[in-house]
């Protein structure tokens, strides 16, 4: 047999993850890695014959085969990563009734001017957005707090509705709760929109970091939510979890505040390392401890899921698609060539149009540079060196330090982290953050699989999540 | 800082280098070399550091020899990459 | 004569010219001179009208055709009806060759040249003129390359609204020039191409087709029709040699291949050399139901659906109901005595009119 191109990642003493870049993936042991290697083959004829499905190896008489076969799955993994399938945000206003500690955008306080979004603007955002895609459209309000400009968002809504037809928009709000009323509530009954909630533990650890001036964002949040599920429903509610030092030592607690509110859907992610949120005091852990942290929470869901309560993390979720689903990419924060413009088109309250809500950040960061793709009406992405340098330094198969990972057909890119944290697109992987997170989730992910057999079920299940 | 002698005839710069890659997380390290030595100067030396050091030299020989035994094919598929994308955009 | 669903055979009366070739088979006048020539049928003497014209004069034809419809009568004076307006499906020989020897052929190919197959398949095509799918099945009908593509020509020229589903080993395709030439005519006429797969590696594929390089073609021909944008159904036959294959093809199928727009998967039909090779190559469907629920699960985690054809239910678990098509042509199935009693029937595509003797696995009907 011949040997075809293919890259391991130990898991443990013994046992390797193997794939290459058509995306195939197995396990195989140090002795079977060995014989690979040096001889084409394993000598169990199962295994080799699996291994020659998956284009390990190759039947001598068939190497053009299996070129053509992996050069085809490349190229395919290429054109679908490049499809243009944009999430629409937008950003009614910088200002918040919240100052949480960790907040990623920075935000304006609730008082300032300046910081809103023009209403004469609106319509031009909804005209590029037809311009630039097609139904169904995703609009993500972000913030600040959108809606602190109620008002914004109803005209948001109003104008895509008849612009794109109301069937074809779907809308989320990104919103702390806080100021859900009963006027909100009875706009979006009969309207395509869900609301997308921060929820970082109980009340202690959510209150540690999420700072209303009542001092009582969680009991906000937690009345929000109650109120949006008793009256729009329960589907209508999302939660994204931020992990805090507070959590870190109390993972339970995170399943114990969502099994409360009947809420089974988790999206648990380490606090990303952008401008603000590391140069606060809100996170000191390391990337081992956010690990361990998430190996008793993963345990906890087991326990749950055995008592009839099928949690889901859908940070996992995602990670196992990318090994399992071909094709699969559709999330923007984990996809080579990466999301930025590809997957996300953001139009901030000034006006200024970017490519993700990380170049934004950016933006913020370093005011003296251009992140921004122009202004709404003027916008050329591929007339900013920014984006075209960002698009083409984000296919990680070329990338130092990927090229060789087990996890590169899986993995993506992040070209904005690595200029935020490493002054340019690419990085050093055995410095970045990103390639810490993502390899230490395929890891853990992988070697779950290859050993548990309940694991391996939950893994399945989640496939489909 | 103590130092690790590795010999040329069995370690490549490009394993040295790929291995070391990996280490930056771990501690800090120098590389310097002689006629037909390696010398890593590491700044943190403890037994776990260096077994790290010699799983990531392990691992990148093997991914040597997978390289140099697959490269004619490596290069054909880059090839037969290009072509196959051309022709799929020219069929949209 | 099995008790089909739709009879598609009938006899000349002793009397009747001696008609013999491809009609276009016409229930009222006037004859106009087209593609084939045409022959009048009458439901009974009495109302024939004009007894210059050819004719035939047979109730039960009458009544089981649409004008239009297109018959072969042999010079035995068997007529066939081999493209009909009522039946739910229409399929042409284009040849009885073929460069594979499968195991399990049903129409086990021929040598020699009969390439006056392919000829007489352009003009019925053309005389019927469908809005709808006619299959073009062999031997392999790609075959004869430049014919083929000839056959698409003239199909675009004088039957627009023709949709092809053509049934290849797909070797052809490993020669990239003919494939943009069929990929060119997908602008102009619906097609789309059955190529089976029965593995993700030469030794089990080639060993099951009967001929060696047989893989690397049909793989290399599915990676260049696909990227062509040629669309294609890709189908699998479990057998005791390959059953355990079909997960890894369907991994293949997504993760290498493009423009599948369906896994199939097949039943084996007791027919040509299945039926010699029976007892090596069967295999009850009720041994390899996790396979088929893995290979499903697969399928389904990405956006190419997997169906199973001509599997009586009772032999499927019922969680696998759902991906089973009632697909036999209509001239092809039956249900056996105990299906007559069974609560399913009306969903079962039943069993090969074909299934007899040992080929028939007893029904075990849902009551
Ligand atoms: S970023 Fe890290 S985990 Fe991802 S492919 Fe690159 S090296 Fe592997
Ligand atoms: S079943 Fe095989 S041998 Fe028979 S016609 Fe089809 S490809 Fe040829
Ligand atoms: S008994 Fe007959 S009708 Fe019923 S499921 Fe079986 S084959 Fe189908």
């Amino acid at each position: 047999m011949k040997l075809m191109p293919f890259n391991f990642e130990p898991l443990d003493e013994e046992s390797y993850f193997i794939s290459n870049i058509a995306g195939f993936s197995s396990f195989v042991n140090l002795k079977q890695l060995e014989s690979i290697i040096d001889f084409g083959q394993t000598f169990n004829p199962e295994l080799d014959r699996l291994l020659e499905n998956k284009l390990f190896i190759s039947a001598p008489s068939s190497v053009n085969t299996a070129i053509a076969s992996l050069a085809s799955a490349l190229g395919k993994r290429v054109t679908i990563g490049l499809e243009f399938k944009p999430i629409f945000m937008i950003v009614p206003t910088l200002r918040c009734d919240h100052s949480c500690k960790y907040c990623q955008v920075s935000r304006a306080s609730i008082n300032a001017s300046g910081f809103d979004l023009d209403k004469k603007l609106i319509p031009k955002i909804i005209d590029t957005i037809a311009l630039l895609s097609t139904p169904p459209y995703k609009l993500e309000l972000q913030g600040g707090e959108p809606l602190l400009r109620f008002d914004l968002v109803e005209l948001i809504y109003q104008l895509a509705e008849e612009k794109l037809g109301g069937d074809s928009i779907e809308m989320v709000i990104a919103t702390s709760l806080s100021l859900v009323s009963d006027e909100i509530i009875d706009w979006a009954r009969s309207r395509n929109v869900v609301f997308s909630v921060s929820l970082d533990g109980n009340q202690l650890v959510h209150d540690k970091n999420r700072i209303h001036p009542s001092g009582n964002a969680y009991q906000l949040a937690i009345n929000g939510i109650k109120k949006i599920q008793s009256q729009l429903g329960m589907h209508r509610i999302s939660t994204v979890t931020t992990v805090t030092d507070e959590l870190i030592k109390n993972p339970l607690s995170l399943l114990d505040t969502h099994k409360a509110l009947g809420l089974l859907d988790l999206f648990v992610r380490p606090v990303s390392p952008y401008g603000f949120a590391t140069t606060r005091s809100s996170v000191n852990y390391s990337m081992q401890e956010y690990m361990q942290f998430y190996a008793q929470l993963w345990d906890g869901i087991k326990q749950y899921r055995a008592q009839g309560l099928p949690f889901v993390e859908h940070s996992a979720a995602i990670h196992i698609k990318k090994l399992f689903v071909p094709g699969f990419s559709s999330y923007a924060d984990l996809k080579s060539p990466s999301g930025v413009v590809l997957n996300c088109v953001l139009f901030n309250y000034d006006g200024h149009v970017y490519g993700s809500d990380e170049s934004r950040m950016l933006q913020k960061v370093n005011p003296q540079l251009d992140f921004s793709a122009g202004t709404v009406g003027e916008i050329s992405f591929a007339d900013s060196d920014y984006y075209k340098n960002l698009t083409s330094a984000s296919f990680n198969f070329l990338h130092p330090g990927c090229e060789n990972c087990a996890f590169l057909p899986f993995c993506g890119s992040d070209p904005c982290q690595n200029i935020s944290m490493q002054g340019e697109p690419i990085g050093d992987k055995s410095l970045s953050t990103f390639c810490e997170y993502h390899k230490s989730m395929f890891k853990f992910l992988v070697n779950k699989y290859n050993t548990s057999a309940d694991d391996k079920s939950l893994i399945e299940d989640w496939i489909h999540a | 800082m103590d130092k690790i002698s590795l010999s040329k005839s069995n370690y490549s710069e490009w394993v040295i280098r790929n291995s070391l890659y990996w280490l930056t997380s771990v501690t800090n390290w120098q590389l310097s070399d002689s006629d037909s030595f390696w010398t890593i100067s590491l700044k943190e030396n403890n037994d776990q550091v260096v077994s790290q050091l010699h799983r990531l030299l392990n691992d990148y020989k093997l991914r040597e020899i997978i390289a140099n035994k697959t490269q004619r094919i490596t290069d054909s598929i880059a090839v037969n990459v290009l072509t196959s994308i051309d022709s799929r955009l020219k069929s949209q | 004569m099995p008790e089909v669903l739709r009879n598609d055979l009938f006899e000349r009366a002793a009397g009747e010219s001696k008609l013999s070739g491809f009609y276009v088979l016409r229930k009222c006048q006037p004859l106009i001179p087209g593609f084939l020539p045409q022959v009048i049928v009458y439901e009974n003497s009495s109302t024939v009208i004009n007894p210059e014209t050819p004719a035939l004069i047979n109730s039960e034809l009458f009544r089981a055709i649409e004008d239009g419809d297109i018959a072969n009568i042999n010079p035995n004076g068997k007529i066939r009806v081999i493209l009909s307006r009522r039946a739910n499906h229409n399929t042409l020989l284009l040849t009885e060759r073929c460069d594979n020897r499968c195991q399990f052929c049903s129409q086990p190919p021929k040598d020699g040249d009969d390439s006056w197959l392919l000829e007489q398949a352009i003009l019925a095509i053309c005389a019927f003129n469908l809005d709808g799918e006619i299959g073009l099945s062999g031997g392999e009908p790609l075959l004869y390359r430049d014919d083929f593509i000839r056959l698409l020509d003239t199909t675009i020229e004088h039957a627009p609204r023709t949709r092809l589903h053509i049934l290849t080993n797909g070797r052809a395709f490993a020669d990239l020039s003919f494939t943009k030439s069929v990929a060119q005519r997908t602008e102009h006429l619906s097609m789309s191409f059955g190529i089976p797969l029965y593995a993700a590696n030469s030794a089990v594929h080639d060993k099951l087709v009967g001929a060696e390089g047989a893989f690397n073609e049909t793989v290399k021909g599915i990676i260049n029709a696909g990227n062509s944008g040629i669309n294609i159904e890709l189908r699998f036959i479990p057998t005791s040699e390959n059953a355990q294959e079909l997960p890894f093809v369907a991994e293949y199928a997504n993760r290498v291949f493009t423009n599948i727009n369906q896994i199939s998967v097949m039943n084996m039909e007791p027919m040509g050399w299945a039926r010699k090779n029976w007892d090596e190559l069967y295999l009850h469907p009720l041994e390899y139901p996790l396979i088929l629920e893995y290979a499903a699960k697969i399928t389904r985690q990405n956006s190419t659906p997997l169906y199973l054809f001509n599997y009586p239910l009772c032999q499927l678990p019922e969680h696998l109901h759902e991906l089973s098509v009632q697909s036999i042509s209509d001239w092809k199935n039956y249900y056996p005595e105990e299906c007559s009693s069974c609560s399913m029937k009306s969903q079962c595509g039943g069993f090969f009119a074909s299934a007899k003797g040992k080929f028939l696995q007893s029904p075990q009907r849902y009551i």
